[in-house]
């Protein structure tokens, strides 16, 4: 089946429900998948899916529903039972009208034939290239990694005149390596882009057998001590998705839960700190030139030179603050493009900048005299609402004098990322797609760093 | 379903599978969130998929579609058949098992299919509302879930099965500022059980207590940080058992020495106050299933007894490496994602202590209440676990509320510092992701336990 049959017969079935409005989010997905396993490529993959999510307004009341869809039969089911939940609620207060069409947005290039086209047999290959170029027969090892190629087309119509498709591609990398023997070390790399030449297996190889040889060297760190911490790119877009695109979510506003509410054009970071959401760069992986309710993107600055300029938004949060759209309303992941008709509009930036340093991860490191260069964190999350973390160090590199002295293991830095903020020492220049994030290594003075005793 | 299921294995093996499944999922699933007195979501959703997955040597290749036209179904089992061609891995026979014919239904009190729609949105109307116990309540959440995925499974040993999974879960979330600081609490009831476990709960209560509960974190303190004295209660207890023992006790990653209990079947590792298990047939628990999705009967794995290693998790695969029996924890997230071991429901059994009598002990120390996240770490044995909030103890009492901190250390030195465990246990559910994907429903537990571990953060 293709999109086009069950779209148009969807919204049909919603209407002789008695929808006075009808938006349909459908999606096309093929992906496929290599895996690799103790350095061998264990598994592949491929997989395709067809999916539905209906909304729409009935008699002011709102309704949902999505589903799977192997017939048209299906899509108009799905219609019918949004129709029925509708029925079931309230008249909508805040959503009045679905988006009403406007010019499109900066074009982005999201999609690489090359992924589009990409085999089974090509996938495996990368896979078994990485996994070449980072073990070390008795020494280093891959003990599990995946990479994944999708293409996905995805077309949102709604009765109000929006009519827009969105072609678009990802691969995304996890792999890691271990050394071999006693007291192993383990690092791990990630990969994130919407083409597939991008990739070099080399030199994540490389990186892979320098990270887990240095992880094996980690002792447990004993005592505490305050000081300047280096924190990577790919932990760091972890931790920025769960404390600054939260603050930065006009749904976290509504809800009094973002510590940035009603701080517009006060100073909430470092004048080093500039976040921009920017679509209509080709390196992101969300990039594109409408979001999944057919509202145009924009480049937005949201915190320039430290001062906070604005939020983003999907059209619910726009009516409930009376704020223009921004185009943020998502149903997609970074990760995979299989089964996104399954989940419900949330708002995220399409592609988050932090704008670029000047120095070297090398430089900031010869410039302190007491701390540590993160290489890992077990888990980077941080608390949404008060931004406190307390984050187990994998591995990490103590400085001292301008120099990395020792290599340690299970520790905490703890601090607050909202305050942290405040403290950059340094932003590098090292810059790394991970997530829904394009970002580069930054230094926080005086956090803390608790080991046993 | 089954016959089609049927034709596609015989596809499979035509191709030249040495081993292969056809599996079909529908899963019917209810979500609504209520939101400060307003439905900001309800929705009926219907997912679900078709997976064939065929072995060569020691290497699987899977074609996952939801277009259940015929030729296409055949064409997906002859891609992954080939599919499978394309990897590497050597690998021993999955040994033949006895085919298995069965057709189980979820056996629920009320099932939620059965409920109709309007109940589940007072039900979570009435959560919501209950939260608002004080202007410092600045946002409330409820959130209603209930899912029936019903399974259909035919393998290339014979077996035919079809089998259903309920779950539910309700969630209250109220937030509370004093225009200084913002704070949240929850609470959780979950499990594989129909609609009776909601309709049987005091909502008001439920909603109340965690609006107080809200409201008293605002005068929380920061945690005594470094090695403390530190009674988990049974959510972190449950982290500790899942993300650091549980992970590392997967075959999967003991046959790629991934983990750092690859050699200890046998040894003592653990205060002998210390058992710990893997258990898929709790009644009603979260991570319960009848089959695990490579049709195996879920059962019980004892990990750990008496702080004496015992034995791993396994799937088809992992079993005929390390020949033995496979223990039903060969998962799967869906239909579109892969199957490899994974824990159902994992938890330490209970002691003999009362709660009283482990905080007696304690001169300074700290209790921990409720989780919000762990990190798994089968390499290395790190535990890292975050708690909602904590309280202090001093000389035998609780003496202040404590807002979210981090504990962390190696779960081997921990578990040998346990020198109190509780005598009763509890499970929470959750999703478990391995390798920051594939999350299963899972469920872990266990007692209040005291231990020294390294505390931060807050």
């Amino acid at each position: 089946m293709e999109l086009d049959e069950f779209v148009g017969p969807a919204i049909q079935a919603a209407k002789k429900e008695g929808a006075q409005q009808v938006e349909v989010y459908a999606v096309s997905a093929r992906t496929c998948s290599a895996y690799a396993d103790d350095s061998k490529v264990k598994s592949v993959e491929e997989k395709s899916d067809l999916g539905i999510a209906i909304r729409l307004l009935r008699d002011h009341r709102f309704g949902q529903s999505a589903s799977m869809v192997s017939s048209v039969a299906d899509a108009e089911a799905c219609a019918r039972n949004a129709a029925r939940v509708a029925s079931l609620l309230p008249v909508e207060k805040t959503f009045k009208c679905f988006p009403l069409p406007d010019k499109p947005g900066a074009w982005a290039r999201c999609s690489d034939e090359n992924v589009r086209g990409v085999e089974n047999r090509e996938l495996a290959q990368l896979i078994r290239d990485i996994i070449g170029a980072t073990v070390e027969a008795g020494k280093v090892k891959v003990p599990n990694g995946v990479l994944r190629a999708g293409h996905i087309q995805a077309r949102v119509v709604n009765s109000n005149g929006i009519d827009v498709c969105r072609d678009s591609t990802l691969v995304h990398l996890r792999v890691s390596a271990m050394t071999e023997g006693i007291n192993p070390g383990e690092g791990a790399e990630t990969f994130y882009s919407p083409r597939i030449n991008d990739l070099d297996p080399a030199a994540i190889g490389k990186r892979l057998r320098q990270k887990a040889l240095s992880s094996a060297k980690a002792k447990g760190y004993q005592g505490r001590m305050q000081g300047a911490v280096i924190i990577p790119p790919g932990d760091l877009a972890e931790m920025f998705s769960g404390s600054v695109s939260f603050a930065l979510n006009m749904e976290s506003v509504n809800r009094k839960r973002s510590p940035w509410a009603g701080r517009s054009s006060q100073t909430v970071a470092d004048k080093a700190i500039s976040f921009t959401d920017d679509p209509t760069d080709e390196r992101g992986v969300l990039s594109s030139p409408f979001d999944d309710e057919g509202v145009p993107t924009k480049k937005k600055e949201l915190v320039k030179d430290g001062v906070l300029r604005g939020f983003v938004n999907d059209a619910y949060n726009a009516y409930k603050s009376d704020a223009p759209m921004t185009g943020n309303g998502v149903r997609r992941s970074p990760m995979e493009l299989v089964g996104q008709w399954q989940m419900p509009v949330s708002i995220a930036p399409l592609n988050m900048v932090l704008r670029k340093g000047d120095q070297s991860v090398d430089d900031i490191v010869s410039s302190i005299d007491k701390g540590i260069l993160v290489d890992s964190f077990a888990a980077p999350d941080v608390h949404p609402i008060t931004g406190a973390f307390g984050l187990e160090v994998r591995c990490g590199h103590l400085i001292q004098n301008g120099s990395l002295t020792r290599t340690v293991k299970h520790c905490l830095i703890a601090g607050n990322m909202f305050e942290a903020l405040h403290k950059v020492r340094a932003v590098g220049n090292d810059v790394v797609t991970s997530l829904n994030y394009n970002l580069p290594s930054v230094c926080f003075d005086d956090l803390e760093l608790i080991g046993s005793e | 379903m089954i016959d089609l299921l049927k034709q596609a294995v015989g596809v499979m093996q035509d191709a030249g599978a040495q081993f292969c499944d056809a599996r079909y999922q529908k899963v019917n699933r209810t979500i609504i969130q209520i939101v400060d007195g307003g439905v900001r979501s309800l929705a009926e959703d219907l997912t679900g998929g078709l997976c064939l997955r065929a072995r060569s040597s020691g290497s699987w290749g899977y074609a996952s579609t939801n277009d259940l036209d015929r030729k296409k179904v055949f064409l997906a089992a002859e891609r992954a058949a080939s599919n499978s061609r394309l990897g590497s891995s050597k690998g021993i026979l999955i040994p033949a098992s006895k085919a298995q014919r069965r057709d189980l239904k979820a056996a629920v009190g009320l099932h939620p299919s059965k409920v109709p729609l309007e109940e589940k949105l007072a039900l979570t109307k009435d959560l919501e509302k209950a939260q608002r116990i004080s202007p410092q309540i600045v946002n409330s959440t409820a959130y209603y879930m209930d899912s029936v995925r019903t399974n259909w499974l035919v393998n290339s040993f014979g077996s035919e099965l079809k089998w259903e999974e309920v779950r539910g879960r309700l969630f209250g979330q109220p937030v509370a500022s004093d225009g200084i600081r913002t704070e949240l609490f929850y609470n959780i009831v979950d499990g594989t059980k129909g609609f009776e476990m909601f309709k049987s709960l005091d909502l008001e209560e439920f909603g109340r207590h965690c609006g107080k509960e809200a409201v008293g974190m605002l005068s929380a303190k920061k945690c005594p940080f470094g090695e403390q004295v530190c009674i988990t209660d049974p959510s972190v207890t449950g982290l500790l058992s899942h993300e650091v023992m549980g992970h590392a006790s997967e075959a999967d990653e003991i046959i790629k020495k991934r983990s750092f209990l690859s050699t200890v079947v046998g040894k003592k590792v653990a205060s002998d106050l210390i058992t710990m298990v893997d258990d898929g047939t709790v009644e009603g628990a979260y991570g319960s299933i009848p089959f695990d999705d490579e049709g195996t009967p879920s059962s019980r794995t004892r990990i750990i007894e008496n702080g004496v290693y015992r034995g791993y998790m396994h799937s088809l695969e992992t079993a005929a490496e390390m020949q033995v029996r496979p223990t039903g924890n060969g998962r799967a997230q869906d239909p579109f994602r892969r199957v490899f071991v994974r824990m159902t429901n994992t938890y330490f059994e209970a002691g003999d202590w009362k709660l009283d009598e482990m905080l007696e002990g304690v001169k300074f120390g700290v209790m921990t209440d409720r989780f919000i996240s762990g990190m798994e770490d089968p390499v290395g044995g790190g535990f890292e676990a975050k708690a909602l909030r904590g309280f202090l103890i001093e000389n035998g009492k609780v003496t202040d509320v404590l807002r979210s901190f981090t504990l962390t250390g190696k779960a081997l030195e921990i578990l040998k510092t346990t020198d109190a465990v509780g005598k009763d246990i509890r499970l929470d559910g959750g999703t478990c992701g391995k390798g920051n994907e594939d999350f299963v429903p899972v469920a872990d537990g266990g007692p209040y336990c005291r231990s020294r571990i390294i505390l931060g953060g807050g």
